[in-house]
C-alpha cells in the first residue's frame, strides 16, 4: 500500500516542502494536501496533520502551489487516499470514522453534542477572525498577505490572484456580517472565545477527559497557527496568550505528536519542512 | 474612329424604332466589329486619369498604391487586365462593399487621340456591423454578438470584437488588425481574448484569458508570421471523477511566447485540393518573455497533393511535433500534443491515442502522423456539374504515435521510441466539401495496432472540421 501523503501549505519562499510522518500501527493510508501557502486558512494543514497524527495513521505531507485547485471543494486541505480524494475536516473525520478510526468513540451522546458546538464556536470566531486579519486588514493585506498569496505566480498573476482573492473574501465577510467590524471588535471576540475554551479545559490535558478528540485537534490547530504565524501586530497572539492553560495545551501537544516524528521525518523526507516552534 | 464604346449603341430616334433606319444601322454594326477587332489589338492607348468616385474616410495614398499599375497599360486589353487586377486589389482591402470599373475615353482640353480615363465607382462599407446570432448545443445555450469596424482610420484597418455569453461559460475576443498601406500581405494585428474550452477526453476545462501581437509578412514566396502572446491559463477538472494526474495539474499558470511560423502553399484550393503542395512549420519559445512556463515546441505539416486520371486525386500528408521543457518543471497538460480522432487518425476516439490515466488522456510531448488519401468522384457520378461535385469518395491508410520522451536519452532512442508501437487504421468514406473552408466526412475504420489504454472507434465514424490528417 503507498505511503500516505498530506499536502499542505507551501510556505512563503515558494519552495515545495515533503514532511513524511510515520506512525507505528495504521491500516489507513491517507495524502492529505494542504495549501500551498498561508492562505485565509493557515491553520488547516495542523488541524488535518493533528488529527491524522491522533488517529495514529501514517500519513505524509506534501506541499503544492495549485492545492487549493486540485481539491474538489476548492478548499484545503484535502487527503488523497488511493483512487479517493477527500476535503475539508469534517468529511475527513467521517471517512476516516467509516475506516474504522475514530477519536470520539468513548463519548457519550450529550458530550458528543457538546464537541460538535465547540467545533462550530471555534469555525466562526477563531476562523473568521484569522480570515478577517489577513484579508480586511489593510496594513496585513498590504504587506503580509499579498506577498505571501502571490509568492508562487510570476507577475502579473500574483497581483491579479490575490486582488481575486482579497475580493472573495471581502464579500464573504461582507455576506455574514463582519464587513463593518473593526479590529477591535475582532479582537474582543477571539477574546470571549479563548475565555470559553479555557474554561471548559480547565486543567485537564485534552478537552473531553485523558484521550484527544477532533476539538483538541482542531482547537490545536488553530492556536497553533495564531500564536506562530507573523504578522504586523502581536495583538492576536498575545489574546490567546492571556489564557496559560491554552498555551500548555497547545506545548503539549505539539511535543507529543510533532516533535517526536521530526527525527523521522528528516532522514525520509526529501526536503526540509520550515516547521515553526512554540518554543523559541 | 477611336471611340471606344463602353456604353450602348447610340440612342434610337426619338419617333420610335422605324425598322427601316434599323436596316441602315444593321449594315453599319455588321461593319463595325472588324474595326473594333483592330481597335483591341493593336491600338497603343494612355490612361490620362484614373477617377475615384464614393470615396469617404478612406485616405488617398493606400488608393494610390492600389491603383497605381493601372497607368502603366500599354493597349486596350492591358487596361482592361490592370483595371481588374486593381479591383480584386481594392475589395481585397475589405473597406468597399463594391467596385465598379468603367472604362471611356478621355473629354476634354488635354485629351489625348488615345487617351482614356478610368473611373472606379466605389461604396464604402458602413462605419459599423453588427450581428447578433443565438448559438445551441453541447447542453449549453449561449448568445454570440459581433461589431466590427471596417477602415476605421481610412488606412485599412479593422477592429472587431465578439462576445459570447452562454449558459456555461462566456468568451470574448477584441481584435485590431492593420495591413501596410501600399503592402496587403505585410501587416500587423494585436488580439485580446478570453477563451473557455472543455476537453472531455482529459476530463480538463481551460480557461485562456490573454493577448497576442502578431506581424505577417511575405518572403518570396512563403508567408511568416512573428507573434508574441501572453496568456493567463486556469485548468480545471470537468468532473469529480476526474484522474489524480489531471487534478494535480489544476490551477494558474502564466505562459509568455514568443512563436515563429512559416507557410507555404502551393495548393489550389484549401479543402480537397487537386494539386500542390503545403508545408507549414511552427515554433514557439516560451518563457524567456515572463510566465512560469517554460519551452521549445516545434511542430509541422506537410501535404501533396497529385492529380491522376480519372479525376481521382492522390494525396499524401505527414504532421509531426516536439515539445521540449525547459528547466526541471515537466511539460502541462494544455501545451502538450494530442492524436487521434476523426480529424486526425481516423478510427480512434477524438484524442484518445497516447498516455494516459484512468481514461483520461494527457497527451504526449512528441508525435508524428501520416495519411494516405485517394479521392474520386462518387461512383456512376450522380449530380455531375452541380451538388454531386461537392462529394467525393475516399480511400485512407492513417498512422500515428504519441509518446512522451525522456530527453537525457540521445536521438535514437527517440526515434526507436516513436517507431514502435504504431497506431495504424484503413478505411473509406464520403466528403463533403462545405464552401472553401470546411469539410464533412463520413467514414467507416478498421483501426490496428491499437495499445492497451486507446479507446478505438471502428466501424462508421463523422469527423467535421478544418484540418484534416
Amino acid at each position: 500500500m503507498q505511503l500516505p501523503l498530506l499536502f499542505s501549505a507551501k510556505k512563503a519562499h515558494g519552495s515545495s516542502t515533503f514532511a513524511a510522518l510515520r506512525c507505528p500501527n495504521g491500516s489507513v493510508f491517507s495524502i492529505t494536501f494542504s495549501q500551498a501557502r498561508d492562505r485565509g486558512r493557515t491553520s488547516l494543514p495542523t488541524i488535518r496533520e493533528a488529527f491524522l497524527q491522533m488517529c495514529n495513521l501514517p500519513v505524509r505531507v506534501v506541499c503544492r502551489a495549485n492545492a487549493e485547485y486540485m481539491s474538489p471543494s476548492g478548499k484545503v486541505p484535502f487527503i488523497h487516499v488511493g483512487n479517493q480524494v477527500v476535503s475539508e475536516l469534517g468529511p475527513i473525520v467521517q471517512f476516516v470514522k467509516a475506516k474504522g478510526h475514530s477519536l470520539s468513540d468513548g463519548l457519550d451522546e450529550v458530550q458528543k453534542a457538546e464537541m460538535k458546538a465547540y467545533m462550530e464556536l471555534v469555525n466562526n470566531m477563531l476562523l473568521t477572525a484569522e480570515l478577517y486579519l489577513q484579508w480586511c486588514d489593510d496594513v496585513t493585506v498590504e504587506e503580509i498577505t499579498h506577498p505571501r498569496y502571490g509568492s508562487p505566480y510570476p507577475w502579473p498573476l500574483n497581483r491579479i490572484l490575490s486582488y481575486q482573492k482579497q475580493w472573495e473574501i471581502r464579500r464573504k465577510m461582507k455576506a455574514i456580517g463582519w464587513a463593518g467590524k473593526s479590529l477591535e471588535q475582532v479582537l474582543e471576540d477571539v477574546d470571549q472565545c479563548c475565555q470559553a475554551l479555557s474554561q471548559r479545559l480547565g486543567t485537564q490535558p485534552y478537552f473531553f477527559n485523558k484521550q484527544p478528540t477532533e476539538l483538541d485537534a482542531l482547537v490545536f490547530g488553530h492556536l497553533f497557527t495564531i500564536l506562530t504565524t507573523q504578522l504586523i501586530t502581536d495583538e492576536l497572539s498575545e489574546k490567546v496568550k492571556n489564557y496559560g492553560n491554552l498555551t500548555a495545551f497547545c506545548r503539549r501537544i505539539e511535543q507529543q505528536y510533532f516533535e517526536g516524528h521530526d527525527k523521522d521525518s528528516s532522514a525520509t523526507a526529501s526536503a526540509r519542512c520550515a516547521k515553526r516552534s512554540l518554543l523559541r | 474612329m477611336g471611340t471606344v464604346h463602353a456604353r450602348s449603341l447610340e440612342p434610337l430616334p426619338a419617333s420610335g424604332p422605324d425598322f427601316g433606319a434599323l436596316g441602315e444601322e444593321a449594315e453599319l454594326v455588321e461593319v463595325e466589329p472588324e474595326a473594333k477587332q483592330e481597335i483591341l489589338e493593336n491600338k497603343d492607348v494612355v490612361v490620362q486619369h484614373v477617377h475615384f468616385d464614393g470615396l469617404g474616410r478612406t485616405k488617398d495614398d493606400i488608393i494610390m498604391y492600389e491603383i497605381a499599375d493601372v497607368f502603366k497599360a500599354k493597349n486596350l486589353i492591358d487596361v482592361m487586365r490592370k483595371s481588374h487586377e486593381a479591383r480584386e486589389k481594392l475589395l481585397r482591402l475589405g473597406i468597399f462593399r463594391q467596385v465598379e470599373v468603367l472604362i471611356d475615353t478621355c473629354q476634354g482640353d488635354d485629351a489625348l487621340p488615345n487617351g482614356l480615363d478610368v473611373t472606379f465607382e466605389v461604396t464604402e462599407l458602413r462605419r459599423l456591423t453588427g450581428s447578433y446570432n443565438t448559438m445551441v448545443g453541447n447542453n449549453e445555450g449561449s448568445m454570440v454578438l459581433g461589431l466590427k469596424f471596417p477602415n476605421l482610420l481610412g488606412r485599412a484597418e479593422k477592429v472587431t470584437f465578439q462576445f459570447s455569453y452562454g449558459t456555461k461559460e462566456t468568451s470574448y475576443g477584441l481584435s485590431f488588425f492593420k495591413p501596410q498601406p501600399g503592402n496587403f500581405e505585410r501587416n500587423f494585428s494585436v488580439n485580446l481574448y478570453k477563451v473557455t474550452g472543455q476537453f472531455p477526453w482529459s476530463s480538463l476545462r481551460e480557461t485562456d484569458r490573454g493577448i497576442s501581437t502578431e506581424f505577417n509578412f511575405p518572403i518570396w514566396k512563403t508567408n511568416h508570421t512573428l507573434k508574441w502572446e501572453g496568456v493567463w491559463r486556469e485548468l480545471g477538472c470537468l468532473a469529480r471523477t476526474a484522474s489524480f494526474s489531471v487534478r494535480e495539474e489544476s490551477g494558474h499558470s502564466l505562459k509568455s511566447s514568443v512563436s515563429h511560423a512559416m507557410v507555404i502553399d502551393s495548393r489550389n484550393s484549401s479543402i480537397l485540393p487537386k494539386r500542390g503542395a503545403l508545408l507549414k512549420i511552427n515554433q514557439e519559445l516560451a518563457g524567456y518573455t515572463g510566465g512560469d512556463v517554460s519551452f521549445l515546441k516545434e511542430d509541422f505539416e506537410f501535404q501533396l497533393n497529385k492529380q491522376l486520371l480519372w479525376d481521382s486525386v492522390f494525396s499524401a500528408s505527414l504532421w509531426g511535433g516536439m515539445l521540449v521543457p525547459i528547466g526541471d518543471k515537466p511539460s502541462s497538460i494544455a501545451d502538450r500534443f494530442y492524436l487521434g480522432g476523426p480529424t486526425s487518425v481516423r478510427g480512434f476516439s477524438m484524442y484518445s491515442i497516447g498516455p494516459q490515466s484512468d481514461g483520461d488522456y494527457l497527451g504526449g510531448e512528441a508525435y508524428w502522423a501520416g495519411g494516405l488519401h485517394l479521392y474520386t468522384p462518387l461512383p456512376f457520378r450522380p449530380g455531375r456539374g452541380g451538388f454531386g461535385d461537392l462529394f467525393r469518395t475516399h480511400f485512407f491508410l492513417n498512422a500515428g504515435n504519441l509518446c512522451n520522451l525522456n530527453y537525457g536519452d540521445g536521438p535514437k532512442a527517440h526515434l526507436q521510441k516513436l517507431a514502435e508501437y504504431i497506431r495504424w487504421s484503413y478505411g473509406a468514406g464520403i466528403v463533403l466539401r462545405l464552401g472553401n473552408i470546411a469539410r464533412l466526412e463520413l467514414n467507416y475504420c478498421f483501426p490496428m495496432g491499437v495499445q492497451s489504454g486507446d479507446r478505438i472507434c471502428d466501424g462508421v465514424q463523422f469527423g467535421a472540421g478544418i484540418r484534416f490528417l
